[in-house]
């Protein structure tokens, strides 16, 4: 049993150990199931898109197999049965994606973040909500995709990497200039321009002139990353330019070079790297230590490290 | 774990006296399933409610969203067949915002394995 409280919600999570057999066979099976209490009712809709949907994506973080509902029910303020006592709420619903109940060995070898990975998870708990909630929707964007499966490999790369860019922007955005100094010199720009014409052309770029690049930014998160696993540093160079490359000849149509992946293993291969990359930055946001990181990496990659994978001097899978 | 059930009862439209006969079925894997037994009201296929109130036989409330009806046979007793997208059972609602709890009980795939996996033996390995 482990308990936990976030925003005054407290958390209790109950595993229930059933065991039946004969003589000749015992059978063990174990449940688990999260109760929430909340100080003041809430809605159906604000206990799944602020309480199941976060749980269920530490969930798919933490244990890298896709999730979904299994039973959700909670008891109605005031829904009275015939003898006196309120019903108990049961919500019927096909929960996407439709996850299969799967074996226990499809869980070996691939959990970063498992319940008693951290001492405290009361601690583990709070700061989880607490990143969820500054990642606003842009979590659906990592978490969706992820809990994905069948996701094409190239769906998958470009998804991760709109999320990389927002993820950086919303957490550790470092814009070139000051804001006032940006405004004044845009203004300033589009003083000197001709016409209305021109401005309407320009003013739009120019408002998105102050930010970082997605190259930088990327290159900020494996950099971040690669304290908790060195051989990041490695591989900074040609996992940047792989994605960033292939990304823009995607979208803008880039002339392809070496630098631009062409089959469904480089796109798969560069997702996986992202993944891995934003696992190890969202492991540090939870408050966990550089070898704490890189133990749960190791142990979640046990089987499927992409990391010795990348080439170093080129797009991974280059046909 | 939430398992495949059937059950016998009434629904109705919200606000009608018109009750009608009802099977309903639900179905992890493929939904919510409604037959009506003689519901003049729901003959029109393709024709959508927000919402249908209904009760078990032993009077269990029932508040099915998004509700659309997908077959329909004209008899001396009609039966329409419908798809809900969410099934409710315990109270009636007009809208799933209008359902508030305070306490919840939620499980999902992972949960257990999470909460029980074991980081030495994995560290041994």
């Amino acid at each position: 049993m482990c308990q936990a409280s976030a925003e005054g919600v407290e958390l209790l999570f109950h595993v229930n150990a059933i065991k039946s057999g004969d003589w000749y066979r015992q059978h063990f099976e174990a449940t688990a199931v999260l109760q929430l209490k909340s100080p003041t009712p809430l809605s159906l809709t604000q206990w799944l898109e602020r309480w199941v949907t976060p749980i269920q994506d530490l969930m798919v973080f933490g244990m890298r197999q896709p999730s979904s509902t299994i039973s959700l029910s909670g008891i109605h303020a005031g829904a009275v049965g015939p003898n006196g006592l309120p019903f108990d709420v049961k919500v019927h619903a096909l929960w996407h994606p439709r996850v299969p109940d799967l074996l226990w060995a499809v869980y070996q070898g691939r959990a970063i973040l498992p319940a008693n990975a951290v001492d405290d998870i009361g601690e583990l708990i709070a700061q989880w909500f607490a990143l969820h909630r500054k990642l606003g929707n842009a979590a659906q964007l990592f978490f969706g995709t992820i809990n994905d499966r069948d996701l094409p490999a190239l769906n998958r790369m470009l998804n991760l990497l709109a999320f990389a860019e927002t993820y950086h922007r919303r957490r550790f955005d470092e814009p070139p200039l000051a804001e006032a100094e940006h405004d004044a010199l845009s203004k300033q720009m589009l003083a000197g321009l001709p016409s209305q014409r021109e401005c309407d052309v320009y003013a739009g770029r120019l408002l998105h002139a102050n930010a970082q690049s997605q190259r930088q930014r990327v290159r900020w998160l494996i950099t971040r990353a690669a304290s908790a696993d060195s051989r990041l540093e490695e591989v900074k160079r040609a996992l940047v330019d792989s994605l960033t490359e292939t990304r823009n000849h995607l979208t803008h149509f880039d002339a392809p070079n070496e630098w631009v992946a062409n089959t469904s293993y480089g796109y798969a291969l560069l997702a996986a790297a992202l993944e891995f990359v934003l696992e190890a930055n969202i492991l540090l946001d939870l408050g966990l230590t550089e070898e704490q990181v890189q133990h749960g990496l190791t142990q979640g990659h046990g089987w499927d490290d992409p990391i010795p994978q990348l080439p170093a001097n080129g797009a991974p899978g280059r046909a | 774990m939430s398992e495949p059930f059937e059950e016998d009862g009434y629904v109705w439209e919200p606000g009608s006296d018109e009750r009608a006969v009802a099977h309903l079925r639900f179905d992890p894997d493929h939904g919510t399933d409604l037959t009506l037994i003689n519901a003049p009201w729901a003959l029109e296929v393709g024709k959508p409610w927000d919402v249908l109130y209904g009760e078990s036989l032993w009077g269990q409330p029932w508040s099915l969203f998004d509700v659309r009806c997908r077959s329909s046979q004209r008899a001396a007793n009609s039966r329409s067949g419908c798809e809900a997208e969410t099934f409710v059972t315990g109270v009636h609602a007009d809208k799933e915002a209008d359902i508030a709890f305070t306490d919840l009980a939620f499980g999902c795939y992972g949960m257990r394995e999470w909460l029980t996996q074991d980081v030495e033996t994995a560290k041994a390995r």
